[in-house]
């Protein structure tokens, strides 16, 4: 392909980055690591 | 010692010896003080009645059988050791899912270059337009929308087979710490990459759904295998012909399927989506099981989702190769998004008809001097 056939393969793939690394902000920040959650602290009555 | 002193002090020893005992009988609730005679086991009864009147043999039977006891941390599914069905996951996950899998993967490499073997490439048969004039085929959102799943889909592929079968011969070739640190990293990007591929899911099947209805024309074109198998026919098609409406539904139908069972396994315990849809499932004359416990809803959400992602893959390697190597100037609708006029009339030539009714001057474009 030639470079004006590769921008919509890229901006494609830069978005699709984009969203992952956001989204991996948002679920590691709302939800705590299996450490944590399975830690004798969080397993006490 | 006189006698008299030495009668007093036996006296005063017995006595303090049987209150000792009354003591110890007390405690231990038992005449023997807790010391029972062996004795053989009769009838499932163990010998002093200390685990209720069930044998060992009888209690560790019903654990292995997945029986619940009560646990008193927060976490309950603890007060089950041991989980029968997860024996029948894992035989089927190793087992049969796996190798047909790969089987699967394998055969549709082999027809594929077969395919290329005898066919060939799928040349324009009327050669490339001289005047290089173009039809858009799909605009920048759709190009966007598509490049968008189709990264995410490769991306969510390699790591997911990396999961199934990475540890079977990756270890021998970058080491068990390389191994271990591509498939961390690689599961990460499996988690987050996979809303890129929802989100371009949900966009393509709002794009593109009015397209993609099933008609007539496409029995025609399937009538005669689209054309696939023999040169210089042309069956009628439309902007989709039914293979591509084929992988539209495929991708949509099984892409939503994909993302259900994969937002499961991405909240395991909170997100149940199986005895539900066995309930569903079960009022069209099935038997599914509706009761299911948090792991076994897990499990089913893993071989769910491994089952649709191998099928999934084996037909998008198909379409990756008809969109690449397998004809000539396919590529450019997702490219540029211009396809070469004589293209469009040998593969869609209903469609290019509709284009040049609706604005003639819009259909033919010249291409920039």
């Amino acid at each position: 392909m030639t470079g004006e056939k590769w921008k919509s393969f890229w901006m494609g793939t830069v978005a699709a980055v984009l969203v992952a690394v956001v989204a991996g902000m948002v679920m590691s920040s709302a939800n705590m690591t299996a450490g944590e959650k399975f830690s004798t602290s969080n397993t006490r009555l | 010692m006189t006698g008299m002193k030495r009668r007093r002090l036996l006296a005063g020893l017995g006595i303090f010896l049987l209150a000792v005992y009354a003591g110890l009988v007390g405690f231990t609730q038992s005449p023997t003080l807790g010391v029972a005679p062996a004795a053989a086991q009769s009838g499932g009864q163990v010998p002093g009645n200390w685990s209720g009147n069930t044998s060992d043999a009888e209690f560790w039977r019903a654990i292995k059988k997945g029986v619940k006891g009560t646990v008193s941390i927060p976490d309950k599914k603890a007060g089950q050791l041991v989980q029968m069905e997860g024996d029948e996951f894992r035989a089927f996950r190793n087992g049969k899912m796996s190798s047909r899998g790969g089987d699967l993967l394998v055969i549709v490499v082999i027809i594929l270059i077969v395919f290329y073997m005898f066919r060939g490439r799928i040349r324009i048969e009327a050669g490339p337009d001289a005047a290089g004039r173009t039809i858009e085929r799909f605009n920048a959102l759709e190009r966007f929308t598509h490049w968008l799943t189709a990264s995410s889909f490769v991306v969510l592929a390699l790591t997911g087979l990396n999961v199934l079968y990475g540890k079977l011969f990756l270890p021998a070739l970058i080491g068990k710490s390389g191994f271990a640190t591509l498939t961390l990293w690689g599961k990460m990007a499996h988690n987050y990459i996979a809303w890129a591929f929802i989100i371009g899911v949900i966009m393509m099947f709002v794009l593109w759904v009015k397209d993609n209805i099933p008609g007539k024309t496409d029995i025609q074109w399937l009538a005669v295998g689209g054309g696939l198998f023999k040169e210089g026919l042309h069956p009628p098609a439309k902007r989709f012909n039914a293979g591509q409406k084929f992988i539209f539904w495929s991708v949509v139908l099984g892409g939503a399927s994909l993302s259900a069972s994969g937002i499961a396994l991405l909240f395991p315990f909170e997100v149940q989506i199986f005895a539900d849809s066995f309930k569903i499932l079960n009022a069209f004359g099935t038997d599914f099981p509706t009761v299911l416990s948090p792991l076994q809803e897990t499990q089913y959400a893993l071989m769910w989702h491994g089952v649709v992602a191998l099928v999934m893959i084996a037909i998008i390697i198909g379409h990756i190769y008809i969109g690449s190597l397998g004809m000539e100037g396919a590529i450019d609708a997702v490219g540029d998004g211009h396809v070469d006029r004589n293209w469009a009339k040998e593969h869609h030539g209903m469609w290019v008809e509709e284009i040049e009714n609706e604005a003639p001057a819009a259909a033919e474009q010249q291409p920039a001097e």
